[in-house]
């Protein structure tokens, strides 16, 4: 019985484990999403040069930042949100406040929830939180999947519901998915990305790695198109949404979940900062949230909310705004926070 | 605990080491012990379940002790209906109350009835059946009623097909539980060799054509706006799903049971294969079937009594297998359908006088037409099957039913010329072209016009079906693989390294519903 039962245990062994084994030691060996070691992978520039570009995990990302700055940068004012807080600047809100030392901690896809775990993680971890800037975006209240892209998973720092390695399970699976790694593998060889259309490199469905040459095409990049092609770019961004569109308010979403982190946001606000305001982004596709969805946010945060989604005269100019149907420009954000906190002082 | 999670892996390994190292020699030891494995792998999706089957166990076990005593009638009566009521007041409770409600409405009447809102617990149809058969081949007094409870409640939950079958015999199960297994080698290697067979389906194609699938149903209204090509296409993917996704499951729970020395019964032989529908349903859901033939159609008189009665029992059969899927309307027509293609089936034997025998040695060289219309009304069963609401079951049949009809049509012409081919002798020509027939339909499956050019998915799909039909007269898939070490090592760690990366997320078996 023991020999052959040691017998079986052997084989089955040979057969099962050196596929997984030679996969695990790949993905230690090769890190591709900057994951495992070194901060320095983690920090990688939005416009890496690096031959296969792999999106990185911006809320990792933001909460490696702080862990690193924070003790030497005693960081005291924080600018809050998903993708569209991308162009607003910090250095721009430290000229309307005084004293300002700001941080911007942000994460693609952000819902509500994340938003709330995130304050805690700031909150928990002792950050000085006078001044908070929240943005959020007119649908953040139907987001509800922020763990759907490895860009925007949420760490276990902030995350209490993840584990490290569930986390590093997550990007593991992702890396191994068909076209994933298929995709990855061709480009090592060849020594450039192929050809791709997806924006992240999802974890739950199959996806490819991404082209730089097709990514300058979507969000951050599209100011290329603008330039290159602007009848494509008419066609991508202006022309999807109806002219004749004055509001497209969104379907509410004020579940109990909902509603709790709201309320969560507000007490942990209250609690830890002098200063803090929520704004709603105006968006080009003039979504605006529902009227019981804002009623909930007004109902918490009373006056210091700052509903920006009806402000059509600024909806009405595309091509210097706006990025795409959800994402503004700079000059946009600078005019919200005019807005919101008077010129710059300095 | 899915049978594709990691979890399942390592909770399996785990059972078969403590199982045949620690207490190899003791049976009644790894009984017990199986026993605890099962409940923890039931447990594992809701513990509040196991007091659901720990009911049903208690209650099947003593009724069955009570009725080999006295009253045996009333007491396997009285099991029956406790069984019948739990799974009704679980599955189909809202169902019956949602359309009385209708009705009652319709007539003016507005009832303040309440709703039950609980969770359907995994494979309660699966255990209750067993239970309800059990029950009844005591009373029959076929079997001898279990006196040992740990050998009965493992009867009744043993882990690999507890939660979608198949659904077992006692006297065929039982035996194997009360008796000392021996650890061999050999039934271990072709017990992993199944499993392994049925994680390439359902891996690699069931959960492929899920995602096609589920993305084309998601939306009620986008499916009412689909062209009939395009929802044929659906459909067909579906009906490769449903079979890799449940025959695949058959396949691992028969595999890790063969690895734990015990062997489940067959569910599955290529039902896709079948020349006619009666052949089709002996080959699908081997087991359900064998259960509603001998607890339901045999005892209303089966086909011993006259046309008419046995029409009726067969409409009867088919009405409960589709509402013993699920508590929906679209269950209701698709056993009805079937119901319906059954009585006609016999109707057209009766009038021609073919006898089964005479029908199978009559087109020897037409298999891949006779085939080809078995699975056109297959696909229709599968268009209802996957449809939700009657609206959408009128829309998506009607649609399909004229693309895959003139697909009919043209392979019962055919059919026709081809027998009169084979019987003017030109036997090569008829082969020759039945093979063209299957090798362009693959074809243009593979290079598929309505999807993309091409996924691989499609290739696995087709390529799976091909190795069925190679292996067709064997146990199972799988059981005879190159001699050559290395060879079957290589195409072992392929298999491995093929499912790991298709993998990336673990999908929920269709039957697991049920």
């Amino acid at each position: 019985m023991n020999n052959t039962f040691n017998t079986i245990i052997r084989k089955a062994l040979v057969v099962i484990l050196p596929v997984p084994l030679l996969m695990l030691i790949a993905y230690i060996a090769i890190d591709p999403f900057g994951q495992l070691y070194g901060n320095e992978r983690v920090y990688r520039p939005l416009d890496s040069e690096d031959d296969v570009w792999l999106d990185i995990n911006y809320s990792r990302e933001s909460m490696e930042n702080f862990q690193r700055y924070n003790p030497r940068d005693s960081f005291n004012t924080f600018i809050l949100g998903s993708s569209i807080t991308y162009v607003v600047s910090a250095d721009e809100l430290a000229k309307r406040i005084d004293g300002a030392r700001p941080f911007h901690f942000w994460s693609p896809m952000q819902s509500i929830h994340s938003l709330m775990l995130e304050l805690k993680y700031l909150e928990s971890n002792g950050a000085d939180l006078s001044h908070v800037l929240v943005v959020l975006a007119p649908n953040a209240f139907s987001l509800t999947e922020p763990e759907m892209s490895t860009v925007a998973i949420l760490p276990p720092g902030i995350n209490p519901d993840m584990t490290w390695p569930e986390y590093h399970w997550l990007y593991l699976k992702s890396f191994y998915n068909r076209e994933m790694f298929k995709t990855y593998s061709v480009s090592k060889i060849m020594g450039r990305p192929v050809d791709g259309v997806s924006m992240v490199n999802d974890i739950k469905r199959p996806m490819q790695v991404l082209n730089p040459e097709t990514m300058e095409m979507s969000l951050y990049y599209m100011d290329s198109l603008l330039r290159h092609d602007p009848v494509a770019y008419s066609d991508m961004i202006k022309n999807r949404i109806p002219h004749d569109r004055t509001i497209h308010e969104l379907p509410s979403n004020s579940n109990a979940d909902n509603i709790a982190d709201i309320a969560e946001i507000a007490n942990i606000l209250q609690r830890s900062s002098d200063d803090y305001r929520v704004m709603i982004a105006p968006s080009w596709g003039k979504d605006v949230p529902h009227h019981d969805d804002l009623a909930v946010l007004r109902k918490y945060f009373g006056d210091h909310l700052y509903d920006f989604s009806r402000s059509l005269s600024w909806t009405a100019d595309c091509d210097t705004l706006y990025i795409d149907r959800q994402h503004f420009r700079a000059p946009l954000a600078t005019m919200m926070m005019d807005s919101v906190y008077g010129q710059p002082i300095f | 605990m899915l049978f594709n999670s990691a979890v399942f892996v390592l909770f399996f390994a785990l059972v078969f080491v403590i199982y045949w190292r620690v207490l190899g020699n003791k049976f009644r030891y790894q009984n017990v012990f199986l026993l605890c494995a099962s409940m923890l792998f039931y447990g594992w999706w809701d513990w509040r379940f196991l007091f659901l089957i720990l009911f049903t166990i208690a209650t099947t076990y003593s009724t069955a002790i009570l009725a080999e005593r006295s009253h045996a009638r009333l007491w396997t009566t009285l099991n029956v209906v406790v069984n019948v009521t739990i799974l009704f007041v679980f599955k189909y409770f809202n169902f019956f109350r949602e359309n009385a409600l209708a009705v009652l409405n319709s007539l003016g009447l507005y009832p303040d009835w309440f709703t039950i809102d609980v969770l359907l617990p995994v494979g309660i149809s699966f255990y209750t059946f067993q239970a309800i058969g059990y029950s009844i081949d005591v009373y029959r007094g076929e079997i001898k009623a279990e006196r040992n409870i740990v050998s009965f409640a493992l009867f009744i939950s043993f882990f690999p097909q507890l939660v979608a079958g198949p659904i077992e015999n006692a006297r065929s199960l039982l035996p194997q539980i009360n008796s000392p297994r021996r650890l061999d080698q050999s039934e271990v290697v072709l017990g992993m060799r199944q499993a392994l067979w049925g994680l390439i389906k359902k891996v690699l194609v069931a959960d492929a054509c899920a995602f096609r699938v589920d993305e084309a149903f998601a939306d009620p209204q986008a499916v009412m706006s689909q062209s009939g090509f395009r929802l044929a296409y659906i459909v067909v993917l579906f009906s490769i799903q449903i079979y890799c996704d449940f025959s695949g499951y058959c396949d691992i729970a028969r595999g890790s049971a063969r690895c734990l020395g015990i062997r489940l019964m067959h569910n599955f032989n290529n039902p896709y294969f079948s020349r006619n529908v009666q052949e089709f349903w002996r080959r699908w859901n081997i087991s359900l079937m064998r259960w509603f033939t001998n607890y339901i159609y045999i005892p209303m008189g089966g086909s011993r009594r006259s046309n008419i009665r046995t029409y009726a029992n067969l409409m009867i059969v088919f009405a409960l297998s589709g509402l013993w899927h699920g508590a929906s309307w679209n269950f209701v027509i698709w056993g009805l359908y079937w119901g319906i293609i059954m009585v006609c089936y016999r109707l057209w034997r009766n009038i021609t006088g073919r006898s089964k025998a005479k029908l199978s040695a009559e087109l020897p060289g037409c298999y891949t037409p006779m085939m080809s219309v078995t699975l056109f009304f297959a696909l229709i069963g599968w268009a209802i099957f996957r449809c939700s609401g009657v609206d959408q079951v009128v829309y998506v049949v009607s649609s399909i039913t004229l693309p895959l009809a003139a697909a009919i049509a043209a392979l019962v012409f055919a059919t026709w010329l081809m027998q009169s081919l084979y019987n003017n002798g030109y036997r090569w020509v008829v082969r020759a072209v039945s093979t063209l027939i299957i090798a362009g339909i693959l074809a243009l499956f593979v290079i598929n016009p309505i999807e993309s050019l091409y996924n691989i998915f499609r290739i696995y799909a087709v390529a799976v079906f091909a190795i069925e039909w190679y292996y067709r007269n064997d146990e199972f898939t799988l059981q005879r693989m190159p001699s050559n070490r290395w060879l079957r090592y290589s195409l072992y760690w392929l298999a491995i390294f093929m499912i790991l990366t298709n993998s990336y997320d673990d999908v929920q078996f269709i039957y697991f519903q049920f």
